[in-house]
């Protein structure tokens, strides 16, 4: 049920941006579009997007009599903010939101489920490398989140620091709009977790001046 | 940057050797070592052979822990030299005594095997007479020790000087966290029933212990505030350790070692009725009422008193929080606790201990009026060898809380 609304909400985004008035005057205004979106100006451009993230950090799982298999694909969502300024380097923050894993439990007749979720919040520096190819490396921290419903039901939550690398191609459609596919690592260092991640991101810039 | 991160972080691991390739320590013929022969055996013993690696002097003596229907004996060794100690089991093979186990410095994360063996021309003879008396220059235990996992070829050889130290009233060497801190690379948890069989083999006489309430009111041993990986296997638990039920915990969680979080009833029965432990200091790291606490003191005090134990327990109180929940008991008064904030919350708590941290100094003006009232004072929490040697040579306190039990037995036996 969340990926479902997951998707949605990404697919909400996506439509949003792609049928609003400026986008669309700004496709008619550039029908034949340039490679890229990134221009000597200085901008702000947003990153939108979600794909699927596999949790690669070790796990031993050994709950006493209880049966579990663990779930380590998710859905994972990315938001993004960055300052493009007249130069290579760029600054920004992210956010967004992944499900780290999560297990299910059974001993008799009794069920429950662990679920970990992650937000980060993070101080991102990117730069180009090749042509529409850009590297991120962020820094900051993941607001984790269990929720255990087993002989009751908890939520509990911790901040632990973390860091985040990334690589994205950008597949420009105009001066201020494109489509990019990310590779994600992310790494919430202080409590060993860790996934990878591929997602597909809407990259458009808003601002500039 | 994240690479770079994850690259300079180094793990750190004790290798606990295998120990069980000694042929001669595994012979069928071997029989336990005769109860009379271990007590005698007990002294300051000069290093011959290894000085170089371990010291001048060990310390020895024995312990014991009762697991299930066996009562298991070991001999262990402390020495001045990097806070190292060796851990042994015992067998007779014939006329021999002979020794199989590890040693460890604690201020590295070296370790290795130790065989040692007492024949009948270094003593042995004495040892399995009747009524074996040792004299100096009388017992020598002589054998090989090695790197890791490596067969041990490095000689080492021991003879005995003189008696351990004792004093005329009982000094507590108190385990921190009950024996030891799971970041030192110990084989066991820290705060686990596991913890508090081992701990007599470092020399501890006593133990500190953690104490929390989980969300429906079970006491049990933690000390951190949230379950983190310092203390515990990943289980997608996190959070603060109160805001789960004790039966949550006990089907999620496991301590680093894989063991369960122990309940405190777990803890003080493992302690009464499995060592020969004689203090535990419940140190309270929660905030709220202490009545499950102290009426489990109560049961407990009792059921060593009908098993004829010399046991204490006390409540710590180290903080304003905690000495004011526990004034809030009925019967505090007479309540056995342990005081570490000032004198006059000592007097105030009726504790029958006050501990002091250690930056304050050996402050012996302070401990004679506490002994005056009656009290005990311990010092804590004592873990560089040179402020252990100082405070046990120049200070008065009837104990020290450590995270290396083991120093403080050296330098406590080895008092003159």
């Amino acid at each position: 049920m969340q990926k479902d609304k997951i998707f949605i909400l990404l697919l909400t985004c996506l439509l949003c941006a792609f049928s609003s008035p400026t986008l669309a005057q700004t496709l008619l205004e550039n029908p034949s579009p340039k490679d890229t979106v990134i221009t000597r100006k200085n901008s702000l451009v947003l990153h939108i997007g979600g794909g699927g993230s596999y949790y690669i950090a070790g796990i031993n799982l050994r709950p006493i009599g209880l049966e579990n298999s663990i779930q380590r694909m998710s859905a994972a969502t990315t938001f993004r903010l960055m300052w493009y300024p007249n130069h290579r380097l760029r600054l920004g923050i992210e956010s967004g939101y992944t499900n780290f894993y999560s297990y299910r439990v059974e001993s008799g007749s009794q069920k429950g489920r662990v679920s970990l979720n992650a937000i980060p919040v993070l101080f991102i520096w990117s730069m180009p490398v090749v042509r529409r190819v850009n590297v991120y490396a962020g820094l900051g921290t993941y607001i984790l989140n269990t929720h255990l419903t087993y002989l009751g039901e908890v939520k509990s939550k911790v901040i632990s620091l973390g860091t985040n690398f990334a690589v994205s191609y950008t597949h420009p459609f105009s001066r201020l709009v494109g489509i990019a596919a990310e590779a994600k690592f992310m790494n919430a260092f202080e409590t060993k977790d860790a996934t990878m991640s591929l997602q597909v991101q809407l990259v458009w810039k808003f601002f500039q001046w | 940057m994240a690479l770079c991160l994850i690259a300079c972080k180094k793990e750190y691991e004790v290798i606990m050797p295998d120990t069980s390739t000694w042929a001669d320590f595994n012979s069928t013929q071997t029989t336990p070592i005769p109860f009379a022969s271990r007590t005698p055996m007990e002294g300051i013993y000069g290093l011959t052979a290894g000085a170089s690696t371990f010291g001048e002097i060990t310390a020895i003596k024995w312990s014991y822990a009762i697991r299930g229907a066996d009562t298991t004996y070991h001999l262990s060794g402390f020495f001045g030299t990097d806070i190292a100690y060796f851990i042994c089991e015992g067998k007779r093979l014939h006329d021999s005594l002979l020794f199989n186990g590890y040693w460890r410095k604690m201020v590295s994360t070296q370790s290795g095997i130790m065989r040692l063996t007492i024949n009948p021309t270094n003593g042995s003879n004495i040892l399995l007479g009747s009524a074996p008396v040792v004299d100096s220059n009388k017992v020598t235990i002589a054998g090989v020790f090695g790197n890791g996992n490596d067969e041990p070829r490095q000689p080492i050889s021991f003879t005995y000087q003189r008696k351990l130290h004792k004093d005329p009233t009982t000094f507590h060497i108190l385990a921190h966290r009950s024996g030891g801190r799971s970041s030192d690379l110990l084989p066991v948890s820290e705060n686990s029933v596991a913890m508090i069989l081992k701990t007599p083999e470092f020399g501890s006489t006593g133990i500190e212990i953690d104490v929390r309430m989980t969300k429906d009111g079970v006491p049990i041993l933690y000390h951190d505030n949230n379950l983190n990986l310092r203390l515990v296997q990943k289980s997608g638990l996190i959070g603060p350790i109160e805001n789960y039920t004790y039966d949550q915990l006990n089907a999620f969680v496991r301590l680093i070692h894989g063991e369960r979080i122990p309940t405190l009833r777990e803890a003080l029965n493992a302690v009464l009725y499995q060592t020969p432990l004689t203090f535990v200091w419940l140190d309270t790291k929660y905030v709220g009422p202490m009545d499950k606490v102290q009426a489990m003191q109560t049961e407990f005090l009792q059921k060593a008193a009908a098993a004829g134990r010399n046991l204490q327990i006390v409540i710590g109180l180290p903080t304003e929080d905690a000495l004011n929940d526990f004034l809030k008991l009925p019967n505090y008064a007479s309540t056995p606790a342990l005081c570490e904030l000032s004198l006059d919350d000592v007097k105030k708590t009726n504790a029958k201990i006050w501990a002091p941290r250690f930056t304050e100094g050996t402050q012996n003006a302070n401990v004679d009026l506490v002994h005056a009232q009656g009290r005990l004072a311990f010092v804590w929490t004592l873990d560089v060898p040179g402020f252990t040697e100082q405070f046990i040579r120049e200070g008065k306190f009837d104990g020290i809380l450590s995270n290396f039990p083991s120093n403080v037995a050296f330098y406590y036996y080895a008092k003159r």
